[in-house]
């Protein structure tokens, strides 16, 4: 699997069961785009959800929750 | 270098000049490909769509906040529901950081880092009382078009003008860049930006009290979304002498034309950008055989949906 260096550090266990994970938040992230554009728009409860899963993949990618700083952009904006 | 009456058919002298078309002073040749012929790329660059994904989704973010009122939340709300129509069906390339999903996260990032509650820039107030969340400019130059003789206009857009709190309500024009990263001495490589100088220049024109640029840097990468302001201080000499060059460059540009000779670079920009998407055409002794692998995308400074530099 031809993956970033930044995932050197974690087993090939580990990296299977993130690039699922991050499959299925990407899919789920991609079903309201859909909805967005195709099947008249989000609700804001939706968009909420949106960004929720934005934040987990975005945790996801880093490898470590640590080096994104746990952070939950929405949850400190709001 | 002269092109062939059939290649000269399909070119336009641009009407409209902005500080990315005179970029390409430095290469005639280039001018009239890309912006008197719009040759493009016929797939549109990641950078550029990503960069104005999230120009978009900021300015809707500052819409909402500052001329609607809207709380913070649902603004945010509303400005990824804009963002997500901006961005539509584009797929980034394989290897991209700059897809859809980080480049989300890097709009309600920026927002975490700049909150517009407490952020120390605020927008200008206009004498019509609205806040200056967007500055679109289109100003006559001095300098006809070559062929319909009307005055060249020279436009852009920046993403606000806005008074620093901390400075004595200085005013600024404040812009955002995307990026992967930050090389070291990145603020450096704004203080001779003709873009952001113009930008000021075009500001007082409108009777703006503004003399600072503002970048924010977004660098977006995979493991975390970095900010970086970049603050300059253009004195008036340096606006002044940017708005004479300026006008140089523009004469020089309608010279050539109005000759239909146009030198050829023959240096860094060929390579520069990651290479001029042009080259194929300068390094064939037939270059109309490659025009059917270009698009044809005419660039327009005052579009919100960018076109391909």
């Amino acid at each position: 699997m031809n993956l970033p260096p930044l995932f050197d550090d974690i087993t090939d266990l580990e990296l299977t069961m993130m690039s699922q994970d991050s499959a299925v938040l990407v899919a789920q992230i991609n079903n309201l785009r859909e909805k967005q554009l195709h099947g008249g728009g989000l609700s804001d409860d939706e968009v909420r959800e949106g960004i929720r899963l934005l934040n987990d993949l975005r945790v996801l990618r880093a490898g470590k929750a640590s080096t994104y700083e746990s952070r939950t952009p929405l949850e400190k904006l709001f | 270098m002269k092109f062939s009456p059939s290649m000269m058919e399909k070119a336009v002298f641009p009407s409209v000049i902005d500080s990315t078309i005179l970029l390409s002073t430095a290469c005639p040749t280039k001018f009239v490909y890309q912006f008197c012929m719009g040759l493009s790329p016929i797939e549109k660059s990641i950078h550029l769509h990503a960069g104005g994904a999230f120009a978009h989704g900021v300015e809707a973010v500052r819409k909402n906040f500052y001329l609607n009122k809207m709380p913070l939340d649902l603004a945010l709300i509303d400005g990824w529901r804009q963002f997500i129509n901006y961005w539509g069906e584009q797929e980034a390339p394989e290897g991209s950081y700059k897809d859809f999903y980080n480049v989300s996260a890097a709009l309600f990032d920026y927002f975490h880092n700049y909150n517009p509650n407490t952020d120390y820039i605020q927008p200008y107030i206009k004498s019509d009382g609205t806040p200056a969340v967007e500055f679109t400019f289109a100003i006559p130059l001095p300098i006809n078009h070559p062929d319909t003789n009307e005055p060249l206009i020279y436009a852009g857009r920046s993403d606000m003008i806005g008074v620093c709190k901390t400075m004595g309500d200085l005013g600024c024009v404040v812009d955002e860049k995307t990026s992967y990263s930050f090389p070291a001495e990145w603020a450096k490589l704004f203080s001779m930006r003709g873009q952001f100088i113009g930008y000021t220049w075009a500001a007082q024109q409108f009777g703006l009290p503004v003399s600072m640029c503002v970048v924010r840097g977004v660098a977006i990468q995979q493991r975390s979304i970095k900010h970086l302001e970049a603050i300059m201080q253009f004195p008036q000499w340096q606006i002044d002498r940017w708005y004479q060059e300026m006008l140089m460059k523009v004469e020089y540009i309608v010279d050539y034309w109005k000759k239909k000779e146009f030198p050829l670079n023959y240096g860094d920009i060929c390579s520069s950008y990651g290479g001029c998407p042009q080259l194929d055409l300068c390094t064939s002794p037939n270059p109309e055989a490659w025009l059917p692998s270009f698009a044809i995308r005419r660039w327009n400074p005052l579009d919100k949906q960018e076109a391909s530099t």
